[in-house]
C-alpha cells in the first residue's frame, strides 16, 4: 500500500478541466474569427468593379416645365428603343434609328458595331463627356481633345487634355494632326439658366471658322448637345433644361446647314420615352455618359457615315 | 513531490490560458494586417471598389499613368488604379508600388499635384463634389503609395493601406 500513487485534490482536477474548456472556446472563437476575415477578403475581391446607380424617377413626376418641353422637342424624335445596355457586354445591342431629318437613316444599328480603327484617323473635339471616349478606351486618345469644362471658346484658347500632355488647345492640336474628320461635340458646358445663347454660338461658329482654316481638308461634323436626366444634380447646379438644350442644338443645326456641315442628332438617340436622358445611358449626376453611352454614339455615328 | 505536481499543474493552466487569450485578441489584429499587406494592389482596389459607392469608374493603363500623372512604367514594378470614366466626379484612387523608396516619393509627388490640379478643375465644374477632396490623401509607405478621392476616403484609407 505504501507505493500507492498520491490522488490530487478534486479541485484541482474539476478546475484544470474549466480551464482546458475555456482554452478550447477561446481557441475555436480565434480561428472563427481567422476565417472570417479570410472569407470577407474573398467576397469582396470577387464584387463586379462597376458600381452604378440606376432608377431616374419618372418624367410624369416631376415639375412639367423642361419634361414638357423636352417632350415636346423630340416628339419628332421618339427615343431610341434598346434591348441591353450592360456594360463590359459584348452582346451587340440594337437601337432604331428614328430622327426624321435627312441626314439621318431609318435603318436599324447595331450598337458595339463600331470599329475603333473606323475612326482611327479622327479627331474628336469635346468636353469632359468625350473624355470618356478613351477613359473607357473606346478610342485612343490621341483621337480625342477634350477637356472637362472645356467649351467652344476654350477649344481654341486653353489647353485640351491631351495623349501627349503637351498643353495645346484643340485647335493647335488638330491643326499638327490634320484629320481626316473632326466631330465637335461642344455646348454643354456654355449652358446655364438665363445665359445668352448668342455668346457660345458665336464661340462655335469660331471654332468652325478657325478649324476649317487650320484644317482645309479635314471634313467637319458637329454633334448635339446631348440630353440630361429628370432629376440631374449636374444640371441642378447649371441650372440647364432641356428645353435650353434644345433650344441650341436647333440653332447649332441651323448653322451646320448654312455652312455645309453635316449635323448629328445624338440628342434624340438617347432620351427615353419621357423625353429625357435615358437613365440606363446616364451617369449619376445625369448628365454625363456611362460606358455603353459610347458605344451608341460611335456605332450612331460610324453607321452614318459608312 | 504532490505540492509541487499541483503547484505546476496550476501555473501550466495559467501560462496556456494567459497565451492562448493573447494569441486570440492580437492575433486577429496581425492575422489581418499580414492579409492587407499580403494582397495584391489589384485586390485592394477591387475591395474598395466594392466597398464604397463609386459613379462608373474605369481601370487606368500605364499609358494613362505617364501622360496623366507624369508615373513612368520603369519608377513602379505594379499597381492598380482606377478614375471615374465619365469624367463626371473625381472619384479616383490607387495603389502603386514603386521599384524603390526614391521612386516612391516621386510618385507621391506626382498624386499629390494630380489631386491639386484636379481639386482646381472640379472647384467651378462640381462644387457638391468638392467634399471628397475634404480629407482625400496621398500615404507613403516603404515602397508603396496609395491615394484615394472619394465618398468615404476613411474607408478608402483602411483598405488600401
Amino acid at each position: 500500500m505504501s507505493d500507492r500513487r498520491p490522488k490530487l485534490p478534486k479541485y484541482i482536477i474539476v478546475l484544470n478541466i474549466i480551464m482546458i474548456v475555456i482554452i478550447l472556446v477561446i481557441c475555436g472563437l480565434a480561428f472563427s474569427l481567422a476565417f472570417s476575415v479570410i472569407n470577407s477578403g474573398d467576397e469582396s475581391s470577387s464584387e463586379p468593379y462597376y458600381v452604378e446607380t440606376e432608377d431616374t424617377p419618372s418624367a410624369a413626376e416631376d415639375e412639367p416645365t423642361a419634361a414638357t418641353t423636352a417632350v415636346t422637342t423630340t416628339a419628332a424624335t421618339p427615343p431610341v428603343s434598346m434591348t441591353k445596355q450592360t456594360q463590359n457586354t459584348t452582346e451587340p445591342i440594337v437601337f432604331t434609328t428614328q430622327d426624321t431629318s435627312s441626314s439621318v437613316s431609318d435603318d436599324p444599328v447595331e450598337v458595339g458595331f463600331y470599329d475603333k480603327s473606323f475612326f482611327s484617323d479622327d479627331l474628336f473635339i469635346g468636353d469632359s463627356i468625350s473624355t470618356g471616349l478613351y477613359l473607357y478606351n473606346k478610342l485612343d486618345q490621341k483621337n480625342v481633345a477634350a477637356a472637362i469644362g472645356y467649351t467652344p471658346y476654350k477649344a481654341y484658347t486653353e489647353a485640351a487634355d491631351l495623349y501627349d500632355g503637351s498643353g495645346r488647345s484643340a485647335l493647335e492640336y488638330a491643326s499638327s494632326l490634320q484629320p481626316k474628320r473632326i466631330f465637335i461635340m461642344l455646348g454643354s458646358n456654355g449652358l446655364s439658366a438665363g445665359g445668352d445663347l448668342s455668346i457660345l454660338e458665336s464661340s462655335y461658329r469660331t471654332l468652325i471658322e478657325k478649324l476649317t482654316e487650320a484644317c482645309p481638308d479635314s471634313k467637319l461634323y458637329c454633334i448635339s448637345v446631348t440630353p440630361i436626366t429628370a432629376d440631374s444634380s449636374a444640371a441642378e447646379y447649371s441650372g440647364v433644361t432641356n428645353e435650353i438644350i434644345s433650344e441650341f442644338n436647333t440653332d447649332i443645326k441651323a448653322m451646320c446647314s448654312e455652312l455645309g456641315i453635316k449635323y448629328f442628332d445624338l440628342y434624340s438617340k438617347l432620351t427615353d420615352s419621357t423625353g429625357y436622358f435615358s437613365s440606363e445611358y446616364s451617369e449619376v449626376d445625369g448628365m454625363h455618359f456611362k460606358g455603353t453611352t459610347y458605344d451608341v454614339m460611335l456605332s450612331y455615328l460610324q453607321s452614318e457615315l459608312s | 513531490m504532490k505540492k509541487i505536481t499541483i503547484i505546476m499543474a496550476g501555473i501550466i493552466s495559467c501560462a496556456m490560458l494567459a497565451g492562448c487569450g493573447n494569441t486570440a485578441s492580437s492575433g486577429s489584429e496581425s492575422s489581418a494586417s499580414e492579409s492587407a499587406a499580403s494582397k495584391t494592389p489589384a485586390e485592394k482596389t477591387a475591395e474598395l471598389l466594392a466597398a464604397v459607392e463609386f459613379p462608373s469608374m474605369v481601370e487606368l493603363t500605364s499609358d494613362d499613368l505617364s501622360a496623366r500623372y507624369s508615373i513612368e512604367p520603369d519608377e513602379i514594378s505594379g499597381f492598380s488604379a482606377y478614375i471615374c470614366g465619365s469624367g463626371a466626379m473625381p472619384d479616383e484612387f490607387g495603389v502603386f508600388e514603386a521599384v524603390d523608396e526614391d521612386n516612391a516619393a516621386e510618385i507621391k509627388t506626382a498624386l499629390e499635384e494630380r489631386i491639386e490640379k484636379q481639386r482646381d478643375t472640379y472647384a467651378d465644374y462640381t462644387p457638391g463634389e468638392m467634399y471628397k477632396f475634404d480629407d482625400c490623401f496621398v500615404k507613403q509607405n516603404g515602397t508603396t503609395v496609395i491615394y484615394a478621392i472619394c465618398a468615404d476616403n476613411s474607408a478608402a484609407e483602411d483598405i488600401l493601406g
